[in-house]
């Protein structure tokens, strides 16, 4: 099965340069006050979702399920194997976007820039395992097709640390955010990720077994 | 060895070989003891299937005229020299006939015929 | 005996097209042709074969006994495939793709493919998308006899492609046949690739099998007969599989030479057909063109 992860990284050879491109960009067009919290979340979202979308486009474009399912491997071990690749690309946007940000700090002159935190890490896990949950088994379903139903996920994770943060600031002399806020930024932050972490994970297992069923029963 | 095959033919693939085969064997040109082609090389070498090639050696299998010793390969058989003269004689019948048809032909006579077949073996003797 | 394939009663249904009751077997040491018009279901029969498409019913075996369901990944380590269309990532080099493929298998063996990159002058650092036809075909091929697969499958691997080409993996054919225990499975609607090396002849038309035999059983068989129209007559035509009439006479394919013999004797001319008359002919059946 390792085998097959692999092969997903290999075939895009491409990807981690525009990667790398994309995070640059990110950090420079996301500097403003309201999302320069959020870059590396987002950053690591949209790497990550490059990545998703290049796989399956490179999967549709020559047909290449009947090669990979000519193979001596099951329909099964095909889909857990793409499971856990996009698992180890969340890892990926992560780690590029935490470099490029190191970099990008010792740049003389370039804005004020965070150092990547915990949290962002387990916030960049829960959307992308969000989001891959659900465009895995729709992109089995429809192809490339999946992607009209990615918008709608994609743009409502993209936005949402941005919009939330927002909201937030602007209603920081709420008691309940105040609370909200001394719950995730303080004492129990560890509780919280975990139980983001969980849930998200949760998730991804439901999704992967919806993906097996589906892609068992297609014909190629 | 020599094998040719013609598609134009109407005489089946197989049976040009095992034809071409028997010739060689009764002329001489293959004795006995000499090793043949395997099956598959055969049919490799001609590009055919490996049933035909398979279908000609059991045609020469049944005339006795060659061996398939399992694991070894097939040979020419050595101990059909009897049977080896028999055909051979009944070939040069053959081929007498056709001489004696073409000389019907040409109008020439039995003695005629007699005088040219004593002057080539003379000539053969020498 | 030794069957490294056997297919039987294989059933598949689309929208419009069914493969009803597809059964032969082929055993080990040999070629099977499988021919058939375009559209015919050889594909499907393959795809069906390597379980890329659910089968409706019916069951298929290798290598004595494997099921092709139960035993799929055991199989597939030994089975080379060839499709009739590139199929592997095109960004990647032959020698990428072939790094990625080669892991899959157990038997792998680089020696054999480096052989074949060498026969078939393949440029290793060459993208597969920047290959020709031709080529990529030839590195299909390469990717398929590099692991020892004692089974090959080849669905349409000749198609559009040049006179010279087809004659090079006839040979490659020829070659690997050298091996007693191997099998190849080759569809194509160009017969005439198959009329000299094959040794089996599957033909199907519109989902069924009309004959599965020796290719010199099929070819000793069937005979084109050729003869004057006033010698139609109704118990005459049912004899003939396809019938072409024009002004002059008539041409037909007879399924029984011996009998067609004995009853149109010396009044017609027999010839041997060509696999492709077979085919164009039970294709067209009694209607005229």
């Amino acid at each position: 099965m390792l085998n097959l992860v692999l092969k997903d990284f290999l075939v895009q050879k491409k990807t981690p340069l525009i990667s790398i491109i994309y995070s640059v960009f990110f950090f420079i067009v996301f500097r403003g006050d309201v999302f320069k919290d959020f870059v590396y979340i987002m950053g690591s979202v949209a790497i990550s979702y490059i990545y998703l979308m290049y796989t399956v486009n490179l999967d549709e474009k020559n047909k290449s399920d009947l090669i990979i399912n000519s193979l001596p491997v099951t329909r099964r071990q095909v889909v857990m194997a793409r499971y856990l690749f996009y698992i180890a690309v969340i890892f990926i946007g992560i780690l590029i976007m935490s470099l490029v940000g190191m970099i990008l700090k010792t740049v003389p002159g370039f804005p004020d820039l965070a150092y990547v935190k915990p949290q962002d890490f387990v916030t960049a896990f829960f959307m992308i395992g969000i989001l891959a949950s659900f465009h895995t088994p729709l992109a089995y379903k429809f192809g490339i097709n999946a992607r009209y139903f990615d918008m709608a996920i994609f743009f409502g994770l993209f936005f949402a640390p941005g919009f939330l943060a927002d909201y937030i600031k602007r209603h920081s002399g709420l008691d309940t955010i105040n609370h909200f806020m001394n719950l995730t930024q303080h004492s129990n932050w560890n509780s919280i990720g975990l139980a983001a972490a969980g849930f998200t994970l949760i998730i991804i297992m439901i999704s992967l077994a919806i993906s097996i069923k589906i892609y068992e029963s297609r014909e190629f | 060895m020599q094998i040719i095959i013609s598609y134009a033919s109407k005489e089946p693939i197989y049976e040009q070989i095992a034809r071409q085969i028997k010739n060689q064997i009764l002329t001489g040109e293959l004795s006995a003891g000499d090793m043949l082609p395997s099956i598959r090389s055969l049919a490799r070498e001609l590009q055919i299937s490996v049933i035909t090639t398979k279908r000609a050696y059991e045609e020469l299998e049944k005339e006795g005229l060659i061996e398939t010793v399992g694991g070894k390969g097939s040979f020419v058989s050595g101990e059909n020299k009897e049977l080896l003269r028999e055909k051979r004689l009944k070939m040069l019948e053959e081929k007498l006939e056709k001489a004696v048809e073409d000389a019907r032909l040409l109008g020439l006579s039995l003695a005629e015929l007699q005088e040219m077949l004593e002057l080539i073996y003379r000539e053969g003797e020498k | 005996m030794n069957t490294i394939l056997k297919v039987e009663n294989l059933k598949k249904k689309f929208k419009d097209f069914a493969l009803k009751d597809i059964s032969f077997s082929l055993e080990r040491g040999y070629i099977m042709g499988f021919i058939g018009p375009n559209g015919s279901g050889k594909t499907t029969t393959i795809k069906l074969i390597m379980n890329l498409i659910k089968k409706d019913g019916g069951k298929v075996i290798f290598f004595e006994g494997l099921d092709s369901i139960r035993n799929e990944r055991e199989i597939k380590q030994r089975i080379g495939f060839v499709y009739d269309e590139n199929h592997y990532y095109d960004d990647l080099t032959v020698q990428e793709m072939k790094y990625i493929i080669a892991r899959f298998y157990t038997n792998w063996d680089e020696a054999v493919f480096q052989k074949y990159l060498k026969r078939f002058e393949l440029p290793p650092r060459k993208k597969i998308k920047d290959l020709s036809k031709g080529m990529k075909m030839k590195f299909s091929i390469a990717m398929a006899l590099s692991h020892h697969a004692e089974l090959i499958l080849m669905d349409e691997p000749t198609s559009g492609l040049d006179p010279v080409f087809r004659a090079e993996i006839l040979e490659i054919l020829s070659d690997l046949m050298q091996d007693e225990n191997m099998g190849v499975l080759f569809s194509t609607h160009i017969t005439k690739d198959l009329e000299k090396i094959a040794d089996y002849i599957t033909f199907i038309n519109k989902g069924e099998v009309v004959f599965s035999d020796t290719k010199d059983a099929v070819m000793e068989s069937y005979g084109i007969v050729k003869g004057g129209r006033e010698l139609l007559n109704a118990d005459i035509r049912k004899e003939f599989i396809g019938i072409r009439e024009n002004e002059f006479g008539f041409e037909a394919l007879i399924r029984d030479v011996k009998k067609a013999k004995r009853v149109l004797g010396s009044n017609v001319v027999f010839e041997r057909p060509t696999l492709d008359d077979i085919m164009l002919y039970t294709v067209r059946g009694n209607n005229n063109a």
